[in-house]
């Protein structure tokens, strides 16, 4: 289960990225867009998929896989 | 595109953005009173919360500028609030970032400040503020916004960042450029660097004018700005000439109008700059009806015809007109201007045995020139007293006016019909078409009106002006009749229309 720690954690974590991309990345939209693929796009994609399904089954357990599926990808479980 | 900014650190552009969800917290509604300083993500969460829970087109679009740094496109807005709705609330600040990310990674400055608006009528003369051309619609608008800044008219003007990011504050040199046109104080140059100003200006929940037509790539923030962000846009409508007489028209112009009618669709009030061309946007609001679409409401303020008191001095000073008579055709040139006509219907004349002199005055691609120049030069060779004068000065063109029996505009489509007014300001009669614009400027007197289309009609209105001197000497008393129509009730009565409902 994660924990409201889990969230903070995985929330600065994407938004270290989204600086990180923001300020590198300023005025090269085709560098930015590849290196996206790899930095952010993947797990945001996961995190839609997880919206969904917690949309379709019920919010709570859903969003537990979530948190645990993204922190995992992003390396810091 | 503009370079990288490698100075910028993560921390830097962090403590922007932060700043950036401060200074639109309380437009948010946004409770964030217990949220610690330094934490950008809790202060983040508590926007995109209260967002969610009250999830407008507006707040979405405030939103969205605020993080990206960057005014969203139209897509942008639609994206982020479907990210907001399909998020459990924890997930919120990664539906945010992940809906921004692309926009501000675009941003060339992404520690730009931002301020909010609200109070101020914010007035875009972004191409007039970068460039030093002076034509048609940059005359309008460095005659009319001058007028409403010294008349204590409460307006905020922008210009856009270099990349389109958003609106921006003017340089001292730009509004220079903007509101001392005929007195500057910066010597003339090319569009300087404009990394000084970082801040963006966001207009919220107040009104916009667009007194210029925007460059193509500002037509999609602006068309989200009008559509979604609830700031009530209005806009100065001169023609439709690149849709409706796209033929002789670059392609790129008639898709950069394409592109801004997007916005047109969605502002609140276009004023015409004749009842001509606020009839062309009419006949395109009811087309809005296939969209679902009520579009704006459409009205006529026409433009002012002022001459400097220098263009009648001049005149005054001209040499007096010589035996054979002057005609004069002024204006760009273009294939709508119809200076063919002219130069077949003159022949015409000529043929018939008419004596008078022919000069066109204006400037044009060398595409656009080479083929007539090479027929008037053909023409000369052969004894014609016709000539083509590009380039000229404003004093010599008021000079020639002075000479002149009469001018001929016989354009197939305008907006306003400027060559027309100006030369009936002058006092000069006017041959001109019998419809749209020009048939508009030309029902206040000192006319003889024809169809563009008719070389033979052209030919014989010209050869009777040419002869008829109880008619020259009525046209010439219906032109001196005309009132005087200046910049100041332009401006005042423009103002006055966008004023309508609810400008301050």
């Amino acid at each position: 289960m994660a924990s409201r720690r889990d969230y903070e954690e995985l929330r600065q974590a994407v938004l270290d990225d989204w600086v990180t991309i923001t300020t590198r990345e300023a005025g090269r939209v085709e560098a930015m867009q590849q290196t996206l693929s790899w930095r952010v796009t993947a797990p945001l994609r996961l995190v839609r998929v997880f919206q969904t399904t917690a949309k379709a089954e019920g919010f709570s357990v859903a969003r537990d896989l979530a948190a645990a599926s993204i922190a995992r990808r992003l390396g810091r479980d | 595109m503009a370079a990288p900014t490698a100075e910028i650190t993560d921390a830097e552009v962090e403590a922007a953005l932060h700043r950036r969800l401060a200074a639109v917290a309380d437009a948010l509604g946004a409770d964030t009173a217990d949220v610690p300083a330094d934490t950008t993500v809790a202060l983040l969460h508590r926007l995109a919360v209260a967002v969610k829970a009250e999830p407008t087109p507006a707040r979405a679009w405030l939103l969205f500028t605020a993080v990206a740094g960057v005014f969203p496109a139209p897509q942008d807005v639609v994206d982020l609030r479907r990210r907001l709705d399909l998020s459990a609330e924890p997930a919120v600040v990664v539906a945010v970032l992940g809906a921004t990310i692309a926009a501000a990674a675009r941003a060339s400055r992404p520690d730009r400040d931002l301020v909010l608006v609200r109070s101020e009528v914010v007035v875009d003369v972004n191409f007039c503020a970068t460039h030093e051309h002076n034509t048609g619609i940059q005359r309008v608008v460095r005659e009319t916004v001058p007028r409403w800044v010294e008349s204590g008219r409460p307006v905020r003007l922008v210009a856009w960042t270099a990349e389109g990011a958003g609106m921006r504050e003017l340089t001292d040199r730009e509004s220079d450029r903007v509101l001392s046109w005929n007195d500057r104080r910066f010597a003339p140059a090319d569009r300087e660097d404009e990394s000084g100003p970082r801040v963006l200006v966001v207009p919220w929940q107040t009104d916009v004018v667009l007194p210029e037509v925007p460059l193509r790539h500002l037509c999609e923030p602006l068309a989200a700005l009008a559509a979604f962000s609830g700031n009530r846009v209005s806009v100065v409508g001169y023609d439709a000439i690149p849709l409706v007489s796209a033929e002789g028209q670059r392609s790129e112009e008639s898709e950069r109008f394409a592109h801004y009618l997007s916005i047109v669709k969605h502002a609140r009030r276009i004023v015409g700059i004749s009842e001509s061309a606020a009839e062309e946007f009419r006949g395109f609001v009811d087309a809005l009806a296939s969209q679902g679409l009520s579009g704006p409401a459409v009205e006529a303020v026409p433009l002012a015809v002022e001459v400097p008191a220098r263009a009648r001095a001049v005149a005054a000073a001209a040499p007096a007109p010589g035996d054979r008579p002057l005609v004069l055709c002024v204006g760009s040139h273009e294939p709508r201007k119809n200076q063919e006509a002219v130069l077949a219907a003159a022949e015409l004349a000529w043929r018939a045995g008419a004596d008078f002199e022919l000069v066109f005055v204006g400037g044009g691609s060398r595409a656009a020139t080479a083929d007539f120049d090479r027929r008037v030069a053909r023409l000369q060779r052969g004894g014609r007293a016709v000539g083509v004068r590009r380039g000229l000065p404003d004093a010599e063109l008021w000079s020639l006016y002075a000479r002149s029996r009469f001018t001929v505009f016989v354009s197939l489509h305008e907006g306003f019909g400027l060559p027309v007014a100006e030369s009936l300001a002058l006092g000069v009669p006017v041959l001109t078409s019998d419809y749209g614009a020009l048939a508009e400027v030309s029902a206040a007197g000192g006319c003889v009106t024809v169809d563009p289309r008719d070389d033979d009609a052209i030919g014989a209105a010209l050869a009777r002006m040419l002869t008829d001197d109880a008619l020259l000497e009525r046209l010439r008393v219906e032109a001196a009749g005309i009132p005087a129509r200046t910049w100041d009730d332009y401006a005042a009565e423009l103002w006055t229309a966008f004023a309508a409902e609810d400008l301050a």
